[in-house]
């Protein structure tokens, strides 16, 4: 046996036998619909998808968090059989933190309440207009549900297919720009990085150097070859080219064992690609194989399929990065032979003096002239190259520099130019200055994509306006804050928040959260207007230092009966002493009765550091976040005798203090402080409400109010929040809250058609008003409103188009 | 005016660095320069120190872009500044070997590898004549 098996027959068996052990694994079985839908999505669409081979996974296995980031298709006919009732696919604790995502294709009709209520069938499906796009529904909630209901009529020909297929990339591309109505501050910053290295990528640099590095590697793999086909001295021989190619006798013994290691890896990576490539498209198809190599050396898709489970691409990962690690090994010695060669010429090289004489001040005069014409931010390429030349001539002549000599007319010739240059460059600087802006045009929708849907990140070019945008919808439609079309509204004005009237039919559009609070200072309509009913993540309290008592949203109680609770003001939320858990009081012995009437007593001694109750409501289980942080805002008054004033206000018994400091508004300024609360370990059941009680360490001010606002938690997450000073309990008063882009509230009025809407804005803002003027097909021209902002400076380099309905399309394939 | 300056005062720094090294080269002002520091001031290092002022301002102007772009031209100049004082055989031979891949590439249907070739052997044929007019020119 052992002299059978000699080497040469082993090294045949090895490969054979792999293919046996591949083709074990390949074993093909009958394609049923399900698992037709799925290779759809998964090849076709590039969703994750969650296979169930009937054999080891279940649908339970998926709920339970095995399918972790992947989509898992169902089909509607199927679901009963397949035992996912709707109310068994709402989230468990475990499918919750992985995420629900499904994707169910109507092939019968279907009905559904969870987790909103729709029906389909195979041609429609039905919900709520919010959800459907492009003909089928679309939810993808922050509570972790990412839902795509498609009736199966859109993949039945390639036709609605191919327009299915383009919603799906604009939902994708639309998803990524939803980020920015969350964090647009970050996403802007993101996106211009990325913008730069992809900018860079195309430019002639980085085109310069990838050429260069191409030609470097030829020269470090054909030097021995060059070298020998450049021979004067003899003959070339058939035999001189066969020992370029003897490994044995031109490479040592470590680089000989790296270049068999390397060969047979490559083999054996080529004989696992052609079975992947068998397993996937059913033949040897070496483009197929390209492109599943480069696909699995993208580290950001390694990155994804690891985390979802895909060990297979990663491994592949692996294994090429280790046959291109032994390739670069193998190649360096040949890589710090050529440099050193080429340090040596270059080194030395000797230039000749008449050469130095005029090529330096010629290279500084063109210098000279591209920095004075030219946008130096476009341009910087050249002016660095011309610095490296110049360099280089130096660095060859350091020693001979100050044996140049100039004549003097050389000398002015030289000076004369150069003044020139920079004199002719400040002076058509001047003229553009004063020079009306020669403004460019270009379409709104900038992309080719067959279909896009709004969100929509628009990037701006320099002087670039916008070319007629005829647009209709039943939406309306935002540029940043600024509302550039509303349907069945006649004009549309722009204003600023502090000038908020409740009248009319108005958008408030969310914003810095300074920006609001001081609004909320200056305007007491918008402050009521601004109130929330329900709790959410951002309150405003009385300080608890400087006013003892005095709040205005204080419950006293007398030994947790509530008989004694007072209701201070009713505007800002009252707390009925039902609402307080007495049980942590019973062992009160003094008892600290606060009236609406005495305002301001004296604050009693008590032991007790105030504290915070927050009531997280645990809808999710995860909400994402370790620690839980407060950013306290509170308005820093300067004094100014002549403009500032308090004046009270509030109604009904109210003693809400609004500082009506117009002119002096502009001297207070707005000062933020962040503190960790405590870290937050989780809810311990979903939708089981969870309280946390912590020590609650305001800062010290001055200011009639402190806001807070809870970092990262959802409005939702929030079930209540107390504040417990010594014996009282102080209810907070809840305001709107959202984060990035958003309307904050609003308010239609639809017995008035064509009545106009006002879109108020917090901070800075131009007060854009226009009538909405429609053309013959009924549509309105967007561009002008929007170039309008553009030309005012207000939209400038990346601005976002929206709208309050997710996913609008705004292009249709 | 004001906000003219105040719009492109790196630009009119950058422009004041590069007129005063055309300063520097015409004049001895190296001399003046040591004469007030107190020591000994080459030409060369005065330039150098304006160099490296002229690319932090560029730097300054053109942030990433720039800061990304200087080693890839450093590499680029480096490889052409092989090429130029390479023997111009190699050139020529590397271009014919170029121009021959270039339909074999065609015919396996690898056009991307081709169209490197191509390019590949245009590039060095300018090389090889750049050589032939210029190296004599300039170098020893």
């Amino acid at each position: 046996m052992k002299k059978y098996l000699n080497k040469g027959k082993f090294k045949l068996l090895i490969p054979i036998l792999f293919i046996g052990v591949v083709a074990v694994f390949l074993t093909s079985h009958a394609q049923t619909k399900l698992e037709y839908y799925q290779k759809v999505f998964e090849k076709d669409f590039g969703f994750e998808i969650y296979k169930q081979d009937g054999k080891e996974k279940t649908i339970d296995d998926f709920l339970a968090g095995d399918g972790k980031g992947k989509h898992l298709v169902l089909l509607s006919s199927s679901v009963p059989v397949l035992g996912l009732s709707p109310r068994r696919a709402e989230p468990t604790p475990d499918s919750a933190h992985s995420g629900l995502n499904l994707i169910l294709i109507c092939d019968s009709p279907f009905s559904s309440d969870f987790p909103v209520n729709f029906s389909c069938d195979e041609n429609n499906v039905f919900s709520d207009k919010d959800y459907l796009v492009g003909g089928f529904l679309r939810i993808n909630s922050e509570q972790n549900i990412d839902l795509w209901v498609i009736p199966e009529s859109l993949l039945l020909t390639s036709e609605k297919r191919s327009e299915t297929k383009e919603f799906f990339k604009a939902i994708a591309k639309s998803e990524n720009t939803s980020l920015a109505l969350k964090n647009p501050e970050e996403l802007k910053k993101e996106e211009s990085s990325r913008e730069v290295l992809g900018n860079l990528k195309e430019s002639t640099v980085f085109e310069t150097f990838s050429i260069s590095i191409s030609m470097f590697l030829v020269v470090v793999l054909t030097h021995h070859l060059l070298k020998l086909l450049s021979r004067e001295d003899k003959k070339i021989s058939f035999l001189d080219i066969m020992d370029l190619f003897n490994v044995n006798k031109n490479i040592p013994l470590y680089q000989r064992i790296i270049f068999f290691g390397t060969i047979w890896l490559i083999v054996i990576y080529l004989i696992l690609m052609s079975s992947v490539s068998i397993k996937d498209v059913q033949k040897v198809d070496l483009g197929y194989i390209l492109s599943y190599s480069t696909d699995c050396l993208n580290l950001k898709k390694v990155i994804t399929s690891s985390s979802t489970g895909g060990y297979f691409r990663l491994m592949i990962f692996f294994y090429e990065a280790v046959v291109i690690t032994l390739i670069l090994v193998l190649l360096l010695p040949s890589v710090v032979k050529i440099f050193k060669s080429a340090f040596f010429k270059i080194s030395h090289a000797a230039i000749k003096p008449e050469v130095k004489k005029y090529s330096i001040p010629i290279l500084i005069l063109i210098s000279l002239l591209i920095a004075s014409f030219v946008d130096i931010g476009s341009s910087y390429w050249f002016l660095m190259l011309m610095m490296l030349i110049l360099a280089f001539i130096l660095f060859k002549s350091k020693s001979d520099l100050d044996f140049i000599n100039y004549s003097k007319k050389e000398k002015t010739w030289y000076i004369c130019t150069a003044l020139l240059i920079v004199g002719i460059g400040f002076l058509l600087k001047v003229r553009e200055k004063n020079v009306e802006i020669a403004y460019g045009e270009e379409d709104l929708i900038g992309v080719v994509d067959e279909a896009v849907v709004l969100p929509y990140s628009k990037q701006l070019g320099e002087k670039t306006l916008i070319h007629e945008y005829n647009f209709s919808g039943s939406w309306p439609v935002f540029v940043d804050h600024y509302l550039v079309y509303s349907p069945n509204h006649s004009r549309v004005e722009n204003k600023n928040a502090k000038d908020f009237k409740k009248e009319g039919s108005f958008y408030i559009q969310n914003g810095d959260l300074e920006d609001i609070i001081s609004a909320i200072y200056s305007n007491e309509t918008l402050a009521n207007e601004l109130i929330s009913t329900t709790p959410t993540n951002f309150f405003r309290i009385k300080p608890l230092r400087n006013t003892g008592n005095d709040f205005g949203e204080v419950v006293n109680f007398v030994n947790g009966e509530g008989s004694g609770a007072k209701k201070i003001d009713e505007a800002e939320g009252v707390l009925n002493s039902e609402n307080i858990d007495s049980s942590d009081f019973n062992n009160s012995e003094n008892i600290f009765i606060n009236t609406s009437e005495d305002s301001n007593p004296a604050k009693p001694y008590t032991a007790q550091e105030p504290k915070i109750r927050i009531t997280f409501s645990c809808k999710r289980q995860d909400i994402g976040i370790n620690d839980i942080k407060a950013d306290f805002y509170y308005l820093n008054e300067k004094e100014d005798g002549s403009n500032g004033e308090k004046e009270v206000f509030g109604g009904s018994g109210g003693d809400k203090e609004v500082d009506k400091n117009e002119e002096g508004n502009s001297e207070n300024k707005i000062e933020t402080e962040s503190k960790t609360l405590f870290y937050f370990p989780g809810c311990s059941k979903m939708g089981v409400p969870q309280t946390y009680e912590v020590e609650f360490d305001t800062p010290y001010t001055d200011s009639d109010y402190l806001f807070v606002k809870l970092n990262d938690v959802l409005p939702e997450d929030i079930e209540s929040i107390k504040i417990i000073n010594g014996y009282e309990i102080i209810d907070p008063v809840y305001f709107l809250s959202k984060d990035g882009y958003g309307v904050l509230d609003s308010q239609e009025i639809t017995t008035f058609p064509n009545s106009p809407i006002v879109n108020y804005i917090f901070g800075d803002s131009y007060d854009l008003s226009f009538d909405i003027v429609l053309n013959e097909d009924e549509k309105f021209d967007i561009s002008k409103p929007i170039n309008e902002l553009i030309k005012e400076g207000v939209l400038k380099d990346r601005f976002l188009i929206w709208s309050t309905k997710k996913y609008l399309p705004v292009r249709l394939p | 005016m004001s906000s003219l300056f105040v719009e492109y005062k790196l630009n009119i720094l950058l422009i004041l660095i590069f007129f005063l090294s055309l300063l520097l080269f015409l004049f001895p002002l190296e001399k003046t320069l040591g004469k007030i520091l107190k020591t000994k001031v080459k030409k060369s290092h005065a330039f150098f120190a304006l160099m490296i002022l002229g690319l932090l301002i560029i730097f300054a102007l053109a942030k990433l872009s720039a800061v990304f772009s200087f080693p890839m031209l450093i590499f680029s100049l480096f490889v052409f500044l092989f090429g130029f004082l390479s023997d111009r055989k190699y050139i020529y031979l590397l271009a014919l070997i170029s121009l021959g891949l270039t339909p074999i590439m065609l015919i396996l249907k690898m056009d991307q590898i081709a169209e490197f070739f191509a390019q590949t052997c245009y590039l060095l044929l300018v090389l090889g004549v750049l050589k032939d007019i210029f190296y004599e020119k300039i170098f020893e």
